[in-house]
């Protein structure tokens, strides 16, 4: 059964940061938006796309790293998001997700 | 290095988007000077930043009702309200090398532009990271920052005016969150250049124009013809699409 989650919430110390996720076992699709910046422009559909696959339990900690080795891989620079938050905020959605489907 | 300086003009956002993009491709490829631009939008608009969602941050039947546009634009960062007659937008457009290396330097370095151009009208303002500028701690000018194929393109606003229940009815803020404290609060954060000198928005113009050409060899120009056509190619295929602004 597929599951959508939303989740917001302002980084400290930086910006907005939003996300929408479709999972089951895996992680289905992730969709990240918010007012931060990327440089370049392209590099957020590769962050969005190093999530696609993994296990829906995939600690916050593993999820950060290889988002990390995402972003470092392509040479891209993010401002007023970062790795850690992004991972917490996409543990959040599925939380989130979950928790509206049961109701 | 000689810049180019194009004079206050209004335009709807398809076009005002489509001329900062078409004067980046011509910096890029060596046919244009770098370029400082100033603009207005005719009619007003809210623009949102690249990375944002269309249908999260504005009411785009409220913008329809009003005749508002609504556009997103090549750079990151907040959705903006530019009223016609409340603000000054400018853009920056020059290859990387013209500016300080890193982003968060080179935001500095362009915000302490429009810093010596409110100094000039009495109003002292001070640089707040990552791109914004405030006066009193509260903010008066918001910037975005795009690099692409060795160019650095940068925009943004300076407030002139605010009219608070306006910009809430095109941004999607909750009704509940539309309340005279919510307003208070905004008015607590933000603040405008008719809250310390009287001014016109045209003298606001000047003014800005001044801090931007200090210290460089610059002369008044349009666009060429091709920057013209490039910029109404990308207001129709692009701008003006809503495979663009909505995309997220």
């Amino acid at each position: 059964m597929a599951h959508q989650g939303f989740a917001r919430q302002k980084v400290r110390n930086g910006k907005l940061l939003t996300v929408r996720v479709s999972f089951s076992e895996k992680i289905d699709g992730v969709e990240i938006t918010g007012d931060f910046f990327v440089y370049p422009d392209e590099g957020l559909a590769l962050v969005e796309k190093s999530v696609r696959g993994m296990d829906a339990d995939t600690h916050r900690k593993e999820m950060s790293a290889v988002i990390a080795t995402a972003i470092e891989k392509s040479g891209i620079t993010l401002i007023g998001i970062d790795p850690d938050s992004i991972a917490e905020t996409i543990r959040m959605a599925m939380q989130n997700g979950v928790a509206s489907y049961r109701t | 290095m000689e810049w180019r300086v194009i004079g206050l003009e209004a335009h709807d956002a398809k076009t005002n988007m489509g001329i900062d993009e078409a004067v980046l491709e011509a910096v890029r490829d060596g046919h244009s000077l770098p370029t400082i631009r100033f603009y207005t939008w005719k009619p007003s608009a809210v623009s949102i930043g690249r990375f944002q969602s269309m249908r999260d941050e504005v009411n785009v039947d409220k913008c329809e009702e009003l005749g508002i546009d609504r556009i997103r634009r090549i750079t990151g960062g907040g959705a903006v309200y530019h009223d016609e007659h409340g603000e000054v937008t400018y853009s920056i457009i020059g290859k990387e090398g013209l500016f300080s290396n890193g982003i968060r330097e080179s935001y500095a370095e362009v915000c302490g532009w429009i810093i010596a151009g409110l100094a000039t009208i009495g109003i002292s303002a001070a640089f707040s990271p990552i791109n914004d500028i405030t006066v009193n701690g509260k903010k008066i000018s918001g910037n975005a920052q795009t690099r692409r194929d060795g160019v650095l393109l940068q925009h943004g606003t300076i407030l002139y005016d605010l009219d608070v229940k306006r910009m809430f009815s095109v941004l999607n803020v909750s009704k509940e969150k539309i309340s005279d404290k919510m307003i208070k609060n905004v008015e607590e954060r933000v603040t405008r250049v008719l809250d310390y000198v009287d001014v016109t928005q045209d003298g606001l113009y000047e003014a800005l124009m001044r801090g931007f050409v200090k210290g460089k060899n610059f002369s008044f120009g349009k666009l060429e013809g091709r920057e013209e056509k490039r910029a109404s190619e990308l207001a129709a295929r692009v701008y003006g699409s809503d495979e663009w602004n909505f995309s997220r």
